[in-house]
């Protein structure tokens, strides 16, 4: 049931099909529902969050988590025989669907564990269902974060701050702003501060990211409002708490109003973890020699890593894809995550039952 | 389980008894990435792994 690459293309479209922007993930779970019931997963489930969760067997709790929502912008949905074209393709209803696929591959084969496959609500927004399960409780001993890798084992991820800032001025005419007041100049000086302190270029460093920049409303008059939004990424050892502090004290020097509406720590686990060493294996017998990464992104790892310290993210497609308007999704790889991961899941069985 | 030598140290590392040809270890006395190589006798070795890569995303 698993090798017709035409089949698999076909749930992946219908997946694709149906866009699920953060907040109308709803959307999407009668047809999870089908997917999971053909593919002999005994319980199903939408919780109070909107997060969809499958499950079979008894035993030692392993939770496959991906997300159901996707970045907003519909985009053509379909398949040219070898990838599978749409918004959500790589990031993520594809490693989603490879974490179903592989659930059902290695269901014959797994003893003792207890398998979740669950489609999380607003990993783009606020990381809303990956907080649900913490709040309530959910355990697993081990958890693989899907999101796309490229087949690489993700063992890290960076921390995210992000804020919206915003200064009001006396304004004035543009013929002579030196005896005026923009707040545009203001919140702009605070902005390029921000990025001459935040200035990395890579994983290990910090880097900053202005997203959104509004101000002005007629080319004659200097701006009486400005608004931004700012995001903040850092590895470990930094904390959330640090970046805020020194955005607060920025702020103050310019007088700009800071507020923050999302602060993660960063996450990074051993490869000695007991889930990543069960991913190298998988790798390694389905001929894929491991590759090791760190994610500059923040994604549902970073909380879930609350409930289980043996936990990495995994699974196909090129990250560059996500969130741009050429998004897609090679079967191939699609299958090949699948088989990975459950002969992951097999060897975790039978490290689990000795 | 086998022990061998890190060839980043020279501190000992214990390695599972089923441990696969590929395997990637960390020694965690010095945070070395390891990768283990087999040769055609069944002799066991580490040598030093690939570096991390960086991914992007999310």
């Amino acid at each position: 049931m698993f090798a017709d690459i035409d089949d698999i293309a076909e749930l992946l479209l219908r997946l694709v099909k149906t866009y699920t922007p953060s907040g109308r993930e709803n959307r999407l779970h009668d047809i999870l529902s089908e997917i999971v019931e053909e593919f002999g997963y005994e319980e199903k489930y939408v919780d109070e969050a909107g997060n969809f969760i499958a499950s079979y067997g008894e035993g030692v709790p392993i939770l496959l988590a991906s997300h159901i929502d996707t970045v907003p912008g519909e985009l053509k949905a379909y398949f040219d025989g070898e990838r599978v074209y749409g918004r959500g393709a790589v990031d993520a209803k594809g490693p989603l669907l490879s974490y179903i696929l592989a659930g059902a591959l290695a269901m014959k084969n797994v003893n003792g564990l207890k398998i979740y496959v669950a489609g999380l609500v607003r990993e783009e927004v606020d990381g809303l269902g990956a907080r649900h399960l913490i709040n309530n409780g959910f355990k697993a001993d081990h958890i693989l974060i899907g999101e796309p890798t490229n087949l690489g084992i993700a063992i890290a991820y960076r921390g995210s701050v992000s804020c919206r800032v915003s200064v009001k001025a006396r304004g004035g005419h543009s013929s002579a702003p030196y005896i005026g007041d923009s707040a545009l100049d203001r919140i702009l000086k605070f902005l390029m501060d921000v990025k001459e302190k935040y200035h990395g270029s890579s994983y290990d460093e910090i880097t900053s990211a202005i997203t959104v920049l509004r101000a002005g409303d007629w080319p004659g008059n200097l701006p009486e409002e400005a608004s931004a939004h700012l995001n903040v990424r850092f590895p470990k050892p930094h904390k959330p708490d640090e970046i805020i502090a020194e955005l607060k004290a920025l702020s103050e020097k310019y007088g700009i109003e800071l507020n923050i509406i999302d602060s993660t720590p960063p996450i990074e686990v051993s490869i000695n973890s007991l889930i990543v060493r069960m991913m190298i294996r998988g790798c390694l017998k389905n001929q894929v020699k491991p590759r090791i990464v760190k994610k500059t992104g923040t994604s549902d790892m970073n909380l879930l890593a609350k409930i289980t310290k043996s936990i990495a993210a995994f699974g196909p497609g090129d990250s560059r894809l996500a969130h741009t308007r050429l998004e897609f999704m090679n079967i191939r790889d699609l299958l090949k995550a699948s088989e990975i991961i459950a002969s992951a899941l097999i060897e975790l069985s039978k490290k689990i039952s000795h | 389980m086998p022990t061998l030598t890190c060839p980043v140290c020279g501190g000992e590392i214990e390695i599972p008894d089923d441990a696969l040809p590929g395997e990637l270890f960390e020694h965690e006395e010095c945070g070395a990435q390891l990768e283990l190589e087999v040769d055609e006798n069944g002799n066991m070795k580490l040598k030093e792994a690939e570096e991390i890569s960086e991914d992007w995303g999310e």
